[in-house]
């Protein structure tokens, strides 16, 4: 499994590489660039000339794609243009943020689909099974930015529990923090939750028919130990992968929730820095999203050796 | 017991002026609370870049002059001027005993070393440094688009500057200064000088306010100077700006008192707003226009007949106002915006006649066996812009016109349609106009900011004109000489007023309703 993973750790290389590469002759082919984006209305060309040589854009492409490279080797992921703040300091902030976010969703999701899940594949076409379903349909059908207006509107505005929107930092006071981050982190968790409340049900709809589970009944096993111990386990190896996958997907996905909530996350910096057309800073977010994605996946495939011991990767 | 009488009928009355609600008396201190929809990449003041940066610069800054309510030039740092030599010399005296927020004298060497720098006469010891490696690098301040003119600084002692102008020019010199979108903001010389980067993080004013914390995508943090020239201002102790994107949310945020202002209101939360308790909007005639911008050198723009039926006839400007614009402004077809000092409507010579429209075309070679076809591109920064895209798709569609809508993100919209100047025709909110004079770079031919691209030898004489005459009467008449040449020749496109909404929670005070044009926050108090 050692070896497994190295390999797969050595295969990031080339694949950021490649992504990388991409992501910056993209940026390279659409119209604009960061000096037009600063000076806006007042873009006249000798400013934008001087400016451009400022920050090495005037090199041809490739060249300016190398040099980047260049200084990432020796950590330096470069600076913002239009602002000249260092692109690792301002995305490693905005990564802790995220991480709270996607982490607190994550928890909220669990928490809801599990026992969600398991009532509703226990008990089916029952009133328990039905409320489960239409719950986890709302949560996949109501768009995430139109959920939180809902929750901000019951919650701030009538029940004035949380602020509407904001961040602060845990330097403000672990209430002022939990406070600000309770709406969005609630409202990322729902849909999580929609979506895995139906994966946990039809994965232990399938795993209780099975002819271990009717065994470990016949032995007389209680209920509980039977579908946490026996079914539940297995039940969750479909759920770990999707869970993965959302895992990667939010990193840079969290976007929605971050802009309805003023939240200074790293989805946020991400589509800021392309419509500004900032290059450091969008390298930096391409880099650090897909590194986050792949190295997810590679956590996820190791899982499911934990979760079930058939599986081996040597 | 007549006296008692007296008295105490004079200590009611006074109690009753007390309380009336004219007299209320200014309280001191509190923190005001912004929500603001744009981020801004850095606080470096000497360029200009959008109403956000503006707002934090004339919020913390000071400059020489500044407007009233009814754009009256009124003292700023200058607490007086004289103008003498036929308008080519202005003298300001200056408020004394004001500071920098690093301390450092707000006096006459100061506002020299500005402008000088403006005018490219001093150049900042950062950029000496910068240009040593790179012996290209420029530094232009958008300020000397409308400040060129001054020719001579000469301090005449601590609190005494005089400027020497050059004939053209030397009429914007006092609008510019207190109310052009550029109006000039003091830097400290020392802070400026040393650090351009360390500027842009941390810019040093000598306003009212001064930074405290500015994290991007997050907030601004400012706090009452104590080195203000007014000692008796601000009255608030500290505002805090959020950053918040969302329109919704800042509507929220203002109802929950989670803010107490938000500084531009999107026109589809008005009614909302108007129906919440606690919450006082304000809104003047509009001094920004909403324009659809061609580009009068491309291809079949170049015709007038083709200008005419598509940019007068062909659109219904009263259909518009009523929907995208939810009837918050009126039509408009010329230059300066219905609230500007200069305004003049001609509105009524452009009235929405498809019959007229399809004759003048027919004239210009386009009919249904050859129908005129063009592509208006947009940016997707406001949604009214596609709002109104789609109600002029339709109209002209009635003219036998196929108008397509391009929508693309701004960056793509500068290049496109500042840079390049590759577009037929598109859609803007303007810059806030005092007067004709004060957005002209975008039509004066001597610029290199003309993106309007009338390119008129006539209007540019005009302009210069109007640069070089005192008497405000008079510029007012060559202004609206000069809106009128334009509307004749349909250069440019003028749809509607801009409507500019500010709403602050009931218990705001002493705010100042500029239309974009100034941000001034000394006066402003909070009654709870």
């Amino acid at each position: 499994m050692r070896t497994y993973a190295i390999r797969r750790l050595l295969l990031l290389v080339p694949t950021l590489l490649g992504i990388t590469l991409i992501v910056f002759l993209a940026m390279q082919a659409i119209p604009g660039d960061p000096v037009e984006v600063y000076l806006g209305s007042f873009y006249d060309e000798a400013t934008a000339r001087s400016i451009r040589a400022e920050y090495g854009l005037d090199q041809p492409i490739l060249v300016q794609y190398v040099q980047w490279l260049g200084r990432l080797v020796q950590g330096n992921w470069g600076k913002e243009v239009l602002s000249g703040d260092s692109v690792i300091l301002r995305i490693s902030e905005r990564l802790m943020v995220s991480a709270e976010l996607i982490i607190g969703a994550m928890i909220v999701a669990l928490i809801i689909a599990i026992p969600a899940g398991i009532l509703s594949a226990t008990r089916p076409y029952t009133a328990s099974d039905y409320t489960a379903m239409t719950g986890a349909m709302m949560g996949v059908s109501i768009p995430e930015f139109f959920g939180g207006i809902l929750l901000v509107l019951l919650f701030s505005l009538q029940l004035g529990w949380f602020p509407v929107q904001g961040y602060r930092p845990w330097s403000d006071g672990a209430w002022m923090h939990l406070s600000h981050m309770a709406l969005p982190t609630f409202t990322l968790g729902f849909t999580r939750a929609a979506i895995l409340t139906r994966l946990v049900r039809s994965s232990m709809l399938e795993i209780i028919s099975q002819d271990y589970i009717k065994t470990a009944r016949s032995k007389g096993a209680a209920e509980f130990f039977v579908i946490t111990n026996h079914a539940l386990k297995n039940a969750l190896i479909p759920v770990v992968t999707v869970m993965g996958l959302q895992v990667g997907f939010l990193v840079g996905g969290t976007i929605v929730i971050e802009t309805v909530f003023s939240i200074p996350g790293l989805g946020q910096y991400g589509i800021s820095a392309i419509a500004s057309r900032d290059y450091p800073a969008v390298m930096g977010f391409i880099l650090i999203s897909s590194s986050v994605f792949v190295l997810t996946n590679l956590i996820v495939d190791l899982t499911y050796a934990l979760l079930d011991p058939k599986i081996r990767y040597d | 017991m007549r006296r008692i009488l007296a008295v105490i009928v004079s200590v009611v009355v006074l109690i009753a002026l007390g309380a009336a609600p004219g007299s209320e008396a200014a309280k001191r201190g509190g923190t005001l609370k912004v929500g603001m929809e744009g981020n801004i990449p850095h606080m470096d003041g000497t360029i200009a870049l959008g109403t956000p940066i503006k707002f934090y610069r004339e919020t913390m800054g000071a400059g020489l002059l500044l407007l009233d309510e009814n754009y009256k030039i009124v003292p700023d740092l200058a607490k007086r001027w004289e103008v003498s030599d036929e308008g080519r010399v202005i003298t300001f005296y200056l408020h004394e005993g004001g500071t920098f927020h690093d301390g450092t004298p707000l006096d006459a060497a100061a506002v020299k070393w500005n402008i000088d720098l403006i005018n490219g006469r001093v150049v900042p010891a950062w950029l000496k440094k910068a240009r040593q490696k790179n012996p290209k690098l420029k530094f232009r301040s958008s300020y000397r688009l409308y400040l060129y003119q001054i020719k001579k600084v000469e301090v005449v002692d601590k609190y005494t500057v005089r400027v020497h102008q050059a004939d053209v020019g030397k009429a914007q010199t006092l609008p510019a200064l207190a109310g052009y979108f550029t109006r000039l903001v003091l830097v400290s010389p020392t802070a400026y000088d040393k650090a351009g980067d360390k500027f842009k993080k941390h810019p040093i004013y000598g306003g009212p306010f001064k930074l405290v914390d500015y994290k991007p995508k997050r907030h601004v943090i400012i706090e009452r100077h104590k080195g203000y020239f007014h000692k008796d201002r601000p009255y608030l102790d500290r505002i805090e700006v959020y950053y918040m994107p969302d329109a919704n949310q800042r509507l929220n945020a203002l109802r929950s008192g989670q803010i107490d202002v938000i500084l531009n209101v999107p026109k589809g939360l008005v009614k909302t707003l108007k129906r919440t308790k606690g919450v006082k909007l304000y809104q003047g005639k509009s001094a920004t226009t909403f324009a659809f911008p061609i580009n009068n050198q491309r291809g079949p723009w170049k015709d007038i007949r083709v200008r005419k039926a598509l940019v007068c006839y062909g659109v219904n400007r009263k259909l518009i106002v009523r929907t995208a614009l939810r009837g918050l402004t009126v039509p408009w077809v010329t230059f300066s915006a219905p609230g500007s000092s200069d305004a003049i409507d001609l509105s009524a010579k452009c009235p929405f006649d498809p019959a007229k429209a399809k004759k003048l075309l027919a004239e210009a070679g386009f009919g249904p066996s050859k129908p005129f076809k063009f592509v208006m591109t947009i940016n997707n920064t406001d949604p009214t812009f596609v709002e109104i895209a789609q109600v002029m798709k339709t109209t002209y569609a009635s003219l036998g016109v196929k108008m397509d809508i391009r929508v693309v993100d701004r960056a793509t919209w500068v290049n496109l349609f500042v840079r390049k100047r590759v577009t037929d025709m598109s859609l803007q909110d303007t810059v806030p106009v005092l007067d004709t004079n004060s957005n002209s770079h975008t039509f004066f031919s001597k610029t290199f900011l003309d993106y309007y691209m009338m390119k008129d030898k006539k209007l540019d004489a005009m302009l210069e004109e109007w640069r070089s005459t005192m008497a405000p009467e008079k510029r007012k008449a060559i202004s609206h000489k000069m809106q009128t040449y334009m509307f004749d020749n349909m250069y440019y496109a003028a749809l509607a007023g801009s409507p500019y909404i500010q709403a602050t929670k009931d218990y705001v005070k002493g705010w100042k309703f500029l239309n974009k044009l100034v941000f001034d926050m000394k006066d402003v108090w909070l009654d709870k």
